[in-house]
């Protein structure tokens, strides 16, 4: 791999500059672990300054974003175009009163959103933001990102049963159902992975990913779209938001906080929003490397780039889709995603058997296999009726109906204005059974759009692999 | 003296600490900053404005533990197959086939379950 031989000031590596600094104080004669305290003191200072300055910036474009899928304006008083907007709701939470309830339990009370706060930081020390700009390469990256990123779990009981409300018990007992359910996913694929690189470090996985040249996005493309909708479960946003269910059980497992411990619970979902975007770009999408790019532009420029590319998919869920019901979610982590991702680990631990055969031609090899895994993922769709109407079971195909509303109901925001108001309608349409028998829903909402509605059949036909 | 093996994970520690000083520090300049005025009406629970009825820690339905049951066990075989993951090419097809039997044990009991109905969430099977 390419390695940057700069100053210590050239900013296309800043692992240089902090390399630079160490050899320096090495040179004074410190002793040993001056070196490794300041070079962690350093990751852990620049991983926090850069989480709280994105999660600032993010709060602003997801409420501008979202209010313009929305066909409304967000906010835009507080400063230039509302940018201030974060700050000053930030300020707000610290100013306000912290409320203890008589009944809840003060101790877990106050511990919960620390437990909840402190796991999403420590994730983001085995991320590989560039070349040497990992906090720290642990032989068990991925291990360590499964375990550290299923505390959440401990710390939303916490909140739900310390609250001592039945809104926040309720919450949390769902919550934790459907948790440990996509977790028990997220590892399966993670697996799947782990298995094809053979190494559980994540800068192997992305050194062998910048190696081949393939992503592994190419390679397993069935465990991508698994981990994208564990993920969006994972990080508790709308479609599956359903633990804070504002119409249904109040704010579920926070019903009772508010203030600055409110403000904790609401940045670590946005940071597990980060770390799962992070994952997906470390683990799935080549990480810092972008196919030799790396040699002009910053490692962590890229890998920036690609961590809020991927970030902006659950915004643009999040603006698009309905919520999720529990029954759904569960019925659909349980009969399809994780039969699947069993079939998923049998299938590369397979392939890799086959590869590892491959002497010579292992790169074509790749190739071969990432086209045979594109076209069995696109036969998933199988769940759904085909076009003849065959339904394999009715638990099934409500399941892969609710992969095609998570990962393929993106398709009005880009259909222009004109379709902006469509959206639900849209959804109704590929929720009903009977979608052909109503087209007063299907179609005529997409004809009588404007110009831009051709664009949307096409799209909507290439989700939905319908030949209409 | 501190090895190489460890000074990975004192980064960790470091980021531990930095994060429970950062929301510690938050917790106390909100304790300064915010007005303190606790009144009775303040401290209830919160049920949609009522005053809350009974006891607020409910029983859960039973179906949440045996979705719990299952996730141990599929948890369990997952953490079996990371160690088996990495030492997959060393051992090579024999160890696939192990764990293909391992998967199928397992899908089985997966399989039982949802045709006992403990899957479903609903009424309907």
């Amino acid at each position: 791999m390419m390695r940057l031989d700069a100053d210590w000031y050239d900013f296309r590596d800043l692992g240089n500059t902090v390399g630079s600094l160490l050899e320096q104080i090495r040179d004074w004669g410190a002793p040993d672990w001056v070196p490794y305290v300041v070079s962690g003191l350093i990751g852990v200072l620049a991983i926090l300054l850069w989480t709280i300055l994105s999660v600032l910036a993010f709060i602003w474009i997801e409420r501008r974003v979202v209010g313009l899928m929305q066909n409304r304006i967000g906010p835009n008083r507080v400063g230039p175009n509302g940018l201030l907007q974060p700050v000053a709701d930030a300020l707000k939470l610290l100013f306000k009163e912290p409320i203890t309830t008589r009944d809840a339990d003060r101790i877990l009370f106050w511990l919960a959103p620390i437990v909840v706060f402190v796991p999403t930081i420590v994730v983001f020390a085995v991320i590989p933001f560039g070349e040497r700009m990992v906090l720290a390469d642990l032989n068990v990256g991925v291990l360590f990102l499964i375990a550290v990123g299923s505390l959440n779990t401990i710390a939303i009981f916490m909140a739900g049963w310390s609250s001592n409300n039945k809104y926040a018990l309720i919450g949390a007992m769902r919550t934790i159902a459907m948790l440990i359910s996509y977790e028990l996913i997220q590892v399966l694929v993670l697996l799947a992975a782990v298995l094809f690189v053979g190494s559980m470090r994540l800068g192997d996985i992305v050194a062998w990913q910048a190696d081949y040249g393939v992503w592994i996005l190419f390679l397993q493309p069935l465990g991508v779209l698994g981990y994208i909708v564990a993920g969006a479960v994972e990080m508790n946003r709308s479609p599956t938001d359903i633990a804070e269910a504002e119409s249904e059980i109040v704010a579920g497992y926070h019903t009772e906080y508010g203030g600055i411990k409110f403000g904790f619970f609401y940045q670590a979902e946005y940071l597990a929003g980060f770390a799962i975007a992070a994952v997906i770009v470390t683990l799935y999408m080549g990480g810092w490397t972008l196919w030799g790019l790396e040699e002009w532009v910053p490692g962590w420029l890229i890998f920036l780039g690609k961590l809020y590319g991927v970030f902006f998919i659950y915004i643009w869920s999040r603006g698009t889709l309905p919520r999720l019901r529990i029954d759904q979610l569960m019925a659909f982590a349980w009969k399809f995603l994780l039969p699947l991702s069993l079939v998923n680990v049998m299938i590369v631990g397979g392939e890799k058997l086959l590869w590892q055969e491959a002497h010579r031609h292992r790169r074509r090899v790749l190739f071969a296999l990432s086209y045979n895994n594109f076209v069995r993922t696109r036969r998933c769709r199988r769940a759904e009726p085909d076009s003849r109407g065959r339904v394999p079971d009715p638990e099934l195909r409500r399941s892969g109906r609710t992969l095609h509303n998570i990962i393929g109901g993106f398709h009005c925001c880009h259909a222009g204005p004109d379709l902006r108001g469509c959206r639900l309608s849209a959804y109704s349409v590929r929720d009903s059974a009977d979608a052909d028998r109503r087209p007063w829903e299907s179609r005529d909402v997409l004809a009588s759009a404007g110009p831009s509605a051709g664009a949307a059949r096409g799209v909507y036909a290439g989700i939905r692999g319908d030949r209409h | 003296m501190i090895t190489e093996l460890f000074a990975d994970y004192i980064a960790v520690l470091i980021a531990t600490i930095l994060g429970f000083l950062l929301v510690a520090g938050a917790l106390f300049g909100n304790r300064i900053l915010a007005p303190r005025q606790p009144t009775r009406t303040k401290g209830v629970t919160y049920e949609c404005g009522m005053l809350p009825i009974g006891r607020s820690r409910t029983q859960v339905h039973f179906r949440y533990y045996l979705f719990a049951i299952l996730f141990l066990i599929f948890d369990i075989e997952a953490v079996f197959l990371f160690p088996w993951s990495v030492a997959f090419v060393k051992i090579g097809a024999q160890a696939f086939w192990e764990m293909v039997v391992f998967i199928l044990i397992l899908a089985f009991g997966l399989l039982y379950a949802w045709k006992k109905g403990v899957l479903s969430w609903g009424k309907e099977t």
